[in-house]
């Protein structure tokens, strides 16, 4: 059969039809598929490793990697995300602003047309948009420096690519910090001398076994174990396990100190203490406090380990700044926590060893600095820090923290710097007075008020004049705060490019939107078990780029090509030669301690594992030779009192830790006769943030009438006449949203809990205008947790809510660009 | 006419739907529906009685856009309104999101589709990346089982427009209609369903 059409064209459109038929889409087949059952191939995710059989060129069935013995259910959400309606098919161009580049109406940014270009022309565009804003204004006018959570693999982690191709064309501004642990990776360097939340901890069988109490304060880990930085194969839950048994024994007693019954608590059957939100630091205080009164804390551990303990307790006792004394009946009437059983806790973790663990949600809110320091104080006091299953982590929730390291080396990843910064094509390192690098959730603060000077950990940091954001593989319309606000902001932008591959609401809100591949739709490899580097995994392409998305390699390098530079981009390896090369680099850096075989062995088999790692106790060194092992802060040792920071005079973050009243707080706090309950907005548990909240059919396992749920306290529903399963509009001075209840006895009075990552859905693109979905960040607030780390404080909000009764709105997102209104 | 020559018009006139419906027109082609061929054929389909209707709503969508400053960027966007968004906002042209459970691409309509093509020897062109069953892919391949030499055409024919093509195409067309722009691709949609279901009648007389 012939399958060319022009020589047929006869009759109807015999004589001119010519010029109206395209080419055929149909070929003669080159050769024979072999293809019978389908093929199994490795991979690996944030959720997990996994093994899928691919068919036909659709992956059809997955199931987890047999060294992961606690799978996610998550993984059911691969498929889902792949084969996502939300997939970005094409390059994409707001119609509005194709037409009038940097003089489009911007207030119609999320409620546009879009029309699709060649890749060539995506490219040609965004090239020229950086061309522009170097050569109109300079570096200060691009930011592209915001990154997220990505994809996982080594080659192509999007981050690295962004940044190593604009790198090469120009400066630009860039961020320091990120969303989840803001004010703890800010404030902990000076208290304990490291990040602490991105720190390894104490091995959980030294825990097991030498811990008689652990505290979860605000901490989840059997929600939070489930994702991982790199692959994860949750060799933590082993341990929970465990634990899990040794509290039905009464070996060792677990407390969660938390305004939530939380999923680990539901899990392990442990003890809940419940706590007011925002109120962690006067329970701690009178902790602190009766350990005094009742002599019951560690002097000779705080004489020989830490500094200021003299400068804090004047504080304590009510002698200093606001003369109030921190006593367990002061902190009553705050934390909701009756100042007998205060006492009572306090005696309990002084007397037995105690573990502390510290969570990231309670940083995430306005003074978050505050209750880490404090933490910290409290294991000064007790005394155990350095000795096995005591002292305090705050990472035992995260990425396999806590099971013990083996030591070898993970691979590299894509270069993130230019080879040959010289060539540089716009070598203008004026900023014109602004600051180059900005906290990272000051973004939005730049581009509503370019020039202001804020005060960031130390130093004066003046807000750059925004013009251009790139993001990949980050959606800052899920992790910023306040829509409402953003949504202004983004009417001063000229020009926004995403690079993803699914229609976030970043991509809604951009002008040039260039289709990624997933990660399953390239060759790439990867860590597993990020903190116990158990071993190396094979990401095999699973099927073709899907449409016309492409690698973030291709992207970039194409980038790089429009620059003269793909040479120097791509070193002239292609993507599977990085693989080889990240692998064998990796094989040479493991040298001493592991054999691994050769790269064509590895990625037949799919992985190499390390095995198991030596238990190790966090802090041991230090304790053993506080001046040989000395802290990484100022002094070496640890500081209740920071005199760096009592230096720089800040008010909401002084030289020892402090109680601050907080902008809204639940319970009798500020704004709660107008917005009584606290909106928690807390990693979810089917998601990892907002990823895979596209997975449609994995997303109707949770939701309620096809909204996010919110979690609800059964008396605060009843009293609103809202039943579980009714939809419920959630308020207040900043935004509203719709979400499906789930009341739920985990919840007290006044807390309601709606998981971030839920995707932003506006019914249109006002100021104001409804989420349709239940994105909590259309209600939080945007504002700094301190002048110290200028960090997020999500977990500051107060809502009111009722039932939803009006005509119910579609849910806008998980779809491509569109007009909403 | 003889049965070739009807042949050639049928398989012609599917692959002209294909055209218009695998991508964007540029300003060139847009501009045969100006003054050239496109108008000549428009007018000869809008003789027959039953396509009237929808002819004029291709032609008085080509006079909106006409007064449009960039006429082809204008179709564009309604093409991308219309066909590169989800079901929920416009009409994908894959037979999966209208006959699959999930509403999802690659489901069993593709699988389908893949099947006949391995069956007779033919793979799509690796640049169109689509799913198999898209509208133009399905269009493209009855064109040319039309010209097929075979006696079993026919019966092949019918076989391919009752059961992978008559299944969705029109809650396609009618998902078409519930966008609002100039309106000449659901025009196009219209016509293309009264021609399939003509071309059926024809092919059963």
């Amino acid at each position: 059969m012939s399958i060319s059409r022009r020589s047929f064209l006869k009759g109807l459109l015999a004589s001119s039809g010519a010029a109206l038929v395209g080419p055929g889409l149909l070929q003669v087949a080159h050769a024979a598929t072999t293809e019978v059952a389908g093929t199994w191939k490795v991979s690996g995710s944030h959720w997990g490793a996994f093994r899928a059989r691919v068919y036909a060129g659709k992956v059809q069935e997955i199931k987890a990697f047999e060294v992961d013995k606690y799978p996610t259910d998550m993984l059911n959400g691969i498929k889902g995300i792949i084969y996502s309606p939300s997939r970005i098919r094409y390059p994409m161009v707001r119609y509005e602003w194709y037409l009038n580049r940097e003089k489009s109406d911007t207030t119609k940014r999320g409620d546009n047309r879009f029309i699709r270009v060649t890749w060539d022309e995506a490219i040609t565009l965004f090239h020229s948009e950086l061309e522009r804003m170097q050569t109109q204004y300079g570096p200060w006018a691009i930011h592209a420096g915001s990154t997220g959570w990505r994809s996982t693999g080594q080659v192509h982690s999007c981050g690295n690519h962004m940044a190593r191709a604009i790198a090469m064309h120009g400066y630009t501004v860039n961020k320091v910090g990120d969303y989840s642990t803001g004010a703890g990776q800010t404030i902990m360097p000076y208290v304990l001398g490291t990040t602490e939340v991105y720190a390894q901890g104490t091995s959980w069988p030294l825990i097991l076994k030498n811990s008689k109490t652990i505290v979860l304060w605000g901490n989840d880990l059997v929600k939070n174990l489930q994702v991982g930085w790199n692959c994860e194969t949750h060799e933590s839950f082993e341990y929970l396990e465990q634990l899990k048994e040794k509290i039905a024994n009464k070996e060792i007693r677990v407390i969660s100190v938390d305004p939530v019954g939380t999923k680990t608590q539901d899990y392990l059957k442990s003890e809940h203490r419940y706590i007011n939100p925002q109120t962690d630091v006067p329970f701690m205080l009178a902790i602190a406090h009766t350990l005094y009164k009742e002599n019951l804390y560690d002097k000779k551990f705080i004489e020989t380990y830490a500094l200021g303990f003299e400068d804090f307790l004047p504080y304590l006792l009510g002698e200093t700044k606001d003369k109030v004394e921190k006593t367990p009946e002061w902190a009553e009437t705050i934390c909701g926590i009756k100042a007998d059983d205060i006492r009572e806790f306090a005696r309990t973790i002084v007397k037995e060893r105690t573990q502390i663990m510290v969570g990231w949600s309670i940083q995430r809110q306005q003074h978050g600095e505050q209750p880490y320091w404090m933490a910290a104080v409290l294991a000064t006091m007790l005394g155990q820090i350095g000795l096995p299953g005591g002292g305090i982590s705050y990472a035992h929730h995260y990425s396999s923290v806590g099971v013990s390291s083996t030591g070898a080396a993970g691979p590299g990843g894509f270069p993130r710097n230019p080879d040959k910064p010289q060539n540089r094509i716009h070598k203008n390192k004026d900023f014109n007075g602004y600051s180059s690098t900005i906290p990272v959730a000051r973004w939005v603060d730049s581009i509503l008020e370019p020039g202001k000077k804020i005060q960031a950990n130390g130093a004066t940091i003046t807000l750059p004049d925004i013009k251009m954001m790139v993001f990949s593989g980050c959606n800052p319309w899920h992790h910023h705060q306040d829509r409402n606000n953003m949504k202004k902001a983004f009417h001063k932008l000229e020009t926004v490019v995403s690079v993803d591959f699914t229609w976030t609401a970043t991509c809604r809100f951009s002008d040039i939107v260039l289709p990624a591949c997933t990660q399953w739709e390239r060759n790439d490899l990867d860590l597993y078990g990020s903190y116990s580097a158990r071993g190396i995994i094979a990401m095999q392409k699973l099927v073709d780029p899907l449409f016309q998305s492409k690698t973030d390699f291709e992207i970039f390098t194409l980038l790089a090509r429009k620059l003269g530079q793909e040479h120097d981009y791509t070193r002239g390896k292609s993507e599977m030669q990085w693989v080889e090369k990240l692998y064998n680099d990796c094989v040479e850096a493991n040298k001493a301690g592991f054999k691994m075989p050769d790269f064509k062995t590895f990625w037949k088999e799919g992985f190499v594992d390390f095995g198991k790692g030596k238990d190790w106790t966090r802090q041991a060194a230090f304790r053993e030779d506080p001046e040989i092992n000395a802290l990484g802060t100022p002094s070496g040792f640890i500081e209740i009192f920071s005199r760096k920071i009592d230096r720089y005079g800040y008010k909401e973050c002084q030289g020892h830790p402090m109680w601050f009243e907080k902008s809204e707080r639940s319970h009798g706090g500020p704004g709660s006769d107008k917005h009584p309950i606290w909106l928690q907005s807390c990693h979810p548990n089917k998601r990892l943030h907002s990823q895979m909240c596209d997975s449609q059919q994995f997303r109707e396992t949770y939701t309620v009438k096809g909204r996010e749920p919110i979690y609800l306290n059964p008396q605060d529903a009843k009293q609103r006449g809202i039943k579980d399963g009714d939809l419920v509009r959630v308020f207040n001075d900043r935004g509203q949203l719709l979400a499906g209840a789930v009341v739920s006895d985990n919840f007290s009075e006044g807390v309601a809990r709606i998981e971030e990552g839920a995707w932003y859905a506006p019914v249109d693109e006002s100021i104001g205008s409804m989420c349709t979905y239940g994105d909590p960040n259309t209600l939080t607030q945007d504002i700094p947790t301190s002048e110290l780390a200028q960090a997020t404080s999500a977990n500051t909000c107060q809502v009111q809510y009722e039932k939803f009764t009006g005509k119910v709105p579609a849910v806008t997102a998980f779809s491509g660009p569109t007009e909403v209104g | 006419m003889d049965e070739n020559e009807l042949n050639e018009q049928r398989a012609s006139l599917y692959w002209w739907f294909a055209t218009l419906l695998t991508k964007e027109l540029d300003k060139e082609k847009l501009a045969h529906y100006f003054s050239g061929e496109g108008v000549a054929l428009l007018t000869q389909l809008g003789t027959e009685p039953k396509f009237e209707q929808a002819v004029a709503q291709i032609k008085a969508a080509l006079v909106t856009i006409m007064a449009i400053k960039q006429p082809s960027l204008e179709l564009a966007a309604d093409f991308s309104q219309l066909f590169l968004t989800d079901a929920k906002k416009g009409a994908p042209p894959y037979a999966s999101v209208y006959l699959s459970e999930t509403g999802q691409l690659f489901e069993k309509p593709h699988h389908e589709m893949l099947d006949i093509f391995k069956q007779q020897g033919l793979m799509i062109d690796p640049d169109f990346k689509e799913p198999a069953d898209h509208i133009a892919i399905q269009l493209d391949y009855l064109g040319n089982l039309i010209m097929k030499e075979d006696e079993n055409s026919q019966q092949a024919q019918t076989d391919f427009i009752e059961h992978q093509l008559l299944s969705w195409l029109s809650t396609f067309v009618s998902a078409t209609q519930k966008v609002n722009n100039s309106g000449f691709y659901q025009g196009i949609c219209q016509l293309l369903l009264l021609f399939v279901e003509q071309d059926l009648n024809e092919l059963n007389a």
